[in-house]
């Protein structure tokens, strides 16, 4: 909304253009870091490992039968950041995956029928789960639980 | 040099402004409650990303909401040409830093940065000159609406959408140069790394969105050729995408490629890069002028 001469609209397209560009450097730096609204765009272009480490959230219920609880209950933005908030969770330690699993178990109690929240982690070999459909995790144990239901 | 500065006539730039502001509004009162949880997460979760670092710790949520009502009621001013002269940059500069605050708690969208930048860009430009409430108000209140030029063709309405474009194709050449100088380099093309994330993501489906697991993305996970003709196409797309600006029908064959990628990313791997899967994220493309420009559209 600024009027401007064709002198100052030429430096500030160049200028806007050659920030816009500048993150291209970071592809020559070891683990750069991804920023908003300047980005390299890295999406895809990494290398995955054959074997992923994933915690998750299971609801316990009185019977002993259990089901996974979606993100949704403890992040609002999508799956993935779903994924992002319980891995930084989990990097924070016990206490943090502890206050993560009593919010979830509040909810969980009354909407899964839940008696018993546990925070899991475990590795998975793509190739296994979805080449060959094989869902178990390898190595499955149990980070946290809380209880859920009545009295929570 | 006088090719940037070729004029154009006004209403190029209002359909952009019409676009990329409804996009906001769209986005903004669509997920409004997703929006204001932002303001409750916990400041554990919170790491300053892009302008949002410059924030000491997480905003306080009644102070939060002012915010993004106020950006709402910004986006509104934007898109129909609200007393422009401050509401544009004012508008461009609170959703700046409203989707960098939301970025800073592990929520980094990468559509979201080719809007911003776009709103950046017309913030800078005489975009409500005309289709906006400032132009049917007439003379009044000058200091504040947008009456720096009539409805003829000029060159300060031409070089933002030559800017929007430049930037678009920016952003998709930084993706697949991103892909070419990782690891793989041009073996990224096989269609091996594109299978992982795949896989990556309906790990994250299964364990964290159970019900969201596709069968269809399933099958192609196992289809190894036709992932590598995914790939190759997706990488000549993004590499080539300087080329998006050496003619008017270069830039509208390209980016036709390139939203219909983001549908092919969409369908096989459920991610939903927003803003260029309505495609405004392109129109700049389909609003430059021809040699000869009229006033009329």
């Amino acid at each position: 909304m600024i009027r401007v001469s064709r002198r100052a609209a030429g430096w500030f397209s160049a200028l806007f253009l050659l920030t816009v560009l500048s993150p291209i450097r970071l592809n020559f730096v070891a683990e750069p870091p991804d920023s908003f609204p300047l980005s390299r765009y890295p999406m895809f272009s990494r290398p995955r490992p054959q074997w992923e480490a994933r915690q998750w959230l299971v609801a316990v219920r009185a019977d002993g039968s259990e089901a996974i609880i979606p993100y949704t209950y403890w992040s609002s933005s999508g799956h993935n950041q779903g994924h992002r908030a319980l891995a930084a969770a989990a990097e924070r330690g016990d206490e943090a995956l502890l206050e993560l699993c009593e919010r979830v178990a509040r909810k969980a109690g009354k909407r899964l029928q839940a008696r018993w929240v546990s925070v899991r982690t475990g590795r998975f070999d793509l190739e296994v789960v979805f080449g060959e459909g094989d869902r178990k995790a390898n190595r499955e144990r149990e980070l946290a639980g809380c209880p859920a239901g009545e009295g929570t | 040099m006088n090719a940037w500065f070729a004029p154009a006539a006004p209403w190029r730039l209002a359909v952009l402004r019409w676009g990329v502001g409804g996009f906001y509004c769209w986005q903004l009162l669509g997920e409004l409650e997703q929006w204001r949880k932002i303001g409750r997460f916990p400041r554990a979760d919170f790491e300053g990303v892009g302008p949002a670092s410059l924030f000491p710790s997480t905003v306080d949520p009644v102070a939060y909401d002012v915010w993004l009502y106020a950006t709402i009621a910004l986006a509104i001013c934007f898109t129909i040409g609200v007393c422009s002269r401050i509401t544009v940059p004012a508008f461009a500069l609170s959703s700046l830093f409203l989707h960098a605050y939301r970025s800073s708690f592990q929520f980094l969208s990468h559509a979201d940065n080719l809007a911003a930048l776009h709103a950046l860009v017309l913030a800078a430009a005489p975009c409500a000159a005309v289709w906006s409430v400032d132009a049917w108000a007439g003379g009044r209140w000058t200091w504040v609406m947008d009456r720096t030029a009539g409805p003829e063709p000029s060159e300060r309405f031409g070089w933002p959408i030559r800017l929007m474009c430049a930037v678009t194709a920016a952003t998709y050449f930084l993706a697949g140069f991103s892909k070419l100088s990782g690891p793989l380099g041009l073996a990224w093309a096989s269609g091996e790394n594109l299978r992982d994330q795949i896989g990556k993501d309906q790990l994250n489906r299964m364990l964290y969105a159970p019900d969201t697991l596709s069968v269809l993305t399933e099958r192609i996970y196992q289809s190894h050729a036709w992932l590598g003709a995914a790939a190759s196409v997706t990488l000549l797309l993004e590499i080539g995408a300087p080329l998006l600006l050496l003619s008017r029908w270069t830039g509208r064959i390209g980016s036709l490629g390139l939203f219909g990628m983001h549908w092919g990313i969409r369908t096989l791997m459920g991610i939903a890069f927003v803003y260029p899967l309505t495609g405004i994220a392109f129109w700049s493309f389909f609003l430059l002028p021809p040699r000869e420009e009229t006033p009329a559209p």
